[in-house]
C-alpha cells in the first residue's frame, strides 16, 4: 500500500470529517458528494475518500443515485411515510416477540436507556438519535428472529440518518423521548394495551401519518366510512 | 476500452460481461443439476483454473450469484452455495407471514384487471410446467408481483432481500424431487384473496399457504403459541 506522507487525514479521519460535516449541516441534505472534488480538496488520493463514502452509505447518511452519483441522504415526506408504514408493521411484530423473549440483560439495557431519555440533562440531537436507535435495536434483537431484526435495520437506517441530517438544529422533543417508557412497559409485560396501538402512538409523535402507506390506512378509511 | 474505438473495430466487441454471465450460467446449472451441492464451498482460484479464466470474471460472477441469493459470502471463510437450516427456514417464513400478509392487503386495495391477469397468467404457467426448478422460479415471480403491487417500494425491497434466499434454497435443494404441478394449487387461494373473494384474513391465507410447503412456518412469529419454550435464545440467559 502506498502511503501519502503529506496527507493530513487517515482513513478514519476522512470518515469522521465527512460525517461531522453532514451531521452538523455544513454539507446539507441532498447535496452531491463528489469523490474527485473531495480528494483534491483534502489533498488525498481517491481511495480513502471512496472508502469513507462507502462507509457513510452503510450508515445511511449517503445514498447512491444510479448514473448520478452519491448524495447526502434526503427523503421526501412521502418516502418517510412509506418507510414508517412498513416499520410500523414489523416493529409491532418485534414488540410482541420481545415481550415473550426479553432476557434479563436486555431488560437492564432498555431500562437504563429509558431512564436516560427521561432525564433532564441537556443532550444534543445526535446523542438523542443514538439513544433512540439503540433502544429500538435492543427490542429487535430480542425478537428471536434475526431476519426480522435485519429487515428492520435495513428499513430504518436511512430514516434515522435522514432525521439526524435534517434535524440537527431542532429542539430535542422530550415527549417522544419519554414515550419510550411506554414501549418499555409493554415489553416488560406491565401494559394491557396492544402493541399496534402503542407503536402507532409512538411513531405519530414524530411523524405526520406514519401509517399512510400501510394497510392500517385502508382500515381506518373503512372505519371512518362506517362512522359516517 | 472507450466506446469510439469499439465502433470502428472490425471485430464484435467481447464485452467483459460475457465471461461473467457465462460463468453465472455455468455455476447456476451445476447447482441446479446437483453437481455442486447445497452448502458446498466455491473456491475462486479453483474455479478460475477449472474454467481456464482469470479470477476477475469469477469474482464478478460470484457477486452476481450472491445478489441472486444462490450463494452466500461468509467473511474470511469464502463463498458457499446457499443452505438454510430448518431454524432459518422457519425464521424467514415467520417473517413472511407478517410481511407478505401486509403486501397481500395492499395488493388487494390496489388491484386492477391488468394486474390480476398478470397473476393469473403466472399461475397457469405454473400449472403446466413439470420442472421443479421452473416451478420455483414462477412461484417467486408470482410472489414478487404481489409485493410490487403493494405500491410501497420499500416493502417490496425488504421482502425481496429477506425472502429470496429461501427461494434460492428451494431451487438448490429441490432437484429431482416431488411433483411440480402440485405447488400451483397453493397459490390460487392467494389470488382469491387479492381479488376480494376470500372471507379469511390475510394472515390466515398466508399461514395456510406456507403450511402447504413448510413445517411450522409460524414458529418464530407472534402467531406461534410456543415461541417461549422453543427459542434457543432462552437457554443462553
Amino acid at each position: 500500500m502506498r502511503e501519502n506522507t503529506k496527507s493530513k487525514y487517515t482513513k478514519d479521519g476522512v470518515l469522521n470529517l465527512l460525517r461531522e460535516r453532514i451531521l452538523s449541516g455544513k454539507t446539507s441534505a441532498g447535496q452531491k458528494l463528489n469523490e474527485t472534488g473531495l480528494a483534491s480538496e483534502l489533498q488525498i488520493s481517491r481511495v480513502p475518500v471512496r472508502e469513507a463514502l462507502q462507509r457513510l452509505e452503510e450508515m445511511g447518511l449517503v445514498m447512491t443515485v444510479p448514473r448520478k452519483g452519491k448524495f447526502v441522504v434526503n427523503l421526501t415526506v412521502e418516502e418517510v411515510q412509506k418507510i414508517n408504514s412498513i416499520r410500523l408493521i414489523f416493529e409491532v411484530e418485534a414488540l410482541a416477540l420481545c415481550r415473550r423473549n426479553l432476557g434479563s440483560s436486555a431488560r437492564r439495557i432498555l431500562s437504563a436507556l429509558a431512564d436516560k431519555m427521561e432525564s433532564d440533562e441537556t443532550i444534543d440531537y445526535n446523542e438523542v438519535s443514538r439513544l433512540d436507535l439503540e433502544f429500538h435495536r435492543t427490542i429487535w434483537s430480542q425478537s428471536g428472529n434475526e431476519y426480522l431484526e435485519k429487515a428492520l435495520t435495513m428499513i430504518t437506517t436511512p430514516l434515522f440518518a435522514h432525521r439526524a441530517v435534517s434535524h440537527h438544529n431542532s429542539l430535542v422533543n422530550r415527549s417522544i423521548l419519554r414515550h419510550h417508557r411506554v414501549l418499555f412497559e409493554y415489553v416488560t409485560g406491565s401494559s394491557r394495551r396492544t402493541p399496534g396501538e402503542i407503536m402507532m402512538e409512538h411513531l405519530s409523535m414524530g411523524y405526520p401519518h406514519p401509517e399512510r402507506f400501510s394497510s392500517l390506512a385502508l382500515r381506518r378509511e373503512s372505519r371512518n366510512s362506517l362512522r359516517r | 476500452m472507450p466506446n469510439s474505438t469499439r465502433l470502428r473495430s472490425r471485430f464484435e466487441p467481447l464485452e467483459a460481461e460475457t465471461y461473467k454471465d457465462r460463468v453465472v450460467n455455468l455455476i447456476t446449472e451445476a447447482i441446479l443439476n446437483g453437481r455442486v451441492k447445497a452448502g458446498e464451498r466455491l473456491n475462486e482460484s479453483q474455479l478460475a483454473r477449472e474454467l481456464n479464466l482469470s479470477r476477475i470474471p469469477i469474482r464478478e460472477a460470484l457477486q452476481t450469484l450472491e445478489e441472486m441469493g444462490l450463494v452466500v459470502n461468509v467473511p474470511r471463510r469464502g463463498t458457499f452455495v446457499i443452505s438454510l437450516s430448518e431454524d432459518n427456514i422457519q425464521k424467514i417464513n415467520s417473517f413472511r407471514l407478517v410481511g407478505e400478509a401486509e403486501a397481500l392487503r395492499l395488493c388487494r386495495a390496489n388491484i386492477t384487471s391488468e394486474k390480476l391477469h398478470q397473476l393469473i397468467r403466472l399461475l397457469e404457467r405454473m400449472e403446466k410446467t413439470s420442472s421443479q426448478t421452473e416451478t420455483w422460479k414462477l412461484e417467486l415471480e408470482f410472489h414478487r408481483a404481489i409485493w410490487r403491487f403493494s405500491g410501497n417500494e420499500y416493502l417490496e425491497k425488504v421482502l425481496t432481500a429477506t425472502i429470496i434466499p429461501l427461494f434460492a434454497h428451494g431451487i438448490v435443494t429441490s432437484f429431482g424431487s416431488e411433483v411440480a404441478g402440485l405447488r400451483a394449487k397453493h397459490h390460487w387461494s392467494l389470488l382469491e384473496y387479492v381479488r376480494g373473494r376470500s372471507q379469511q384474513s390475510a394472515e390466515e391465507v398466508m399461514m395456510e399457504h406456507l403450511k402447504g410447503g413448510f413445517h411450522n412456518p409460524e414458529r418464530f412469529s407472534s402467531y406461534s403459541p410456543t415461541v417461549k419454550s422453543t427459542l434457543s435464545r432462552q437457554t443462553k440467559r
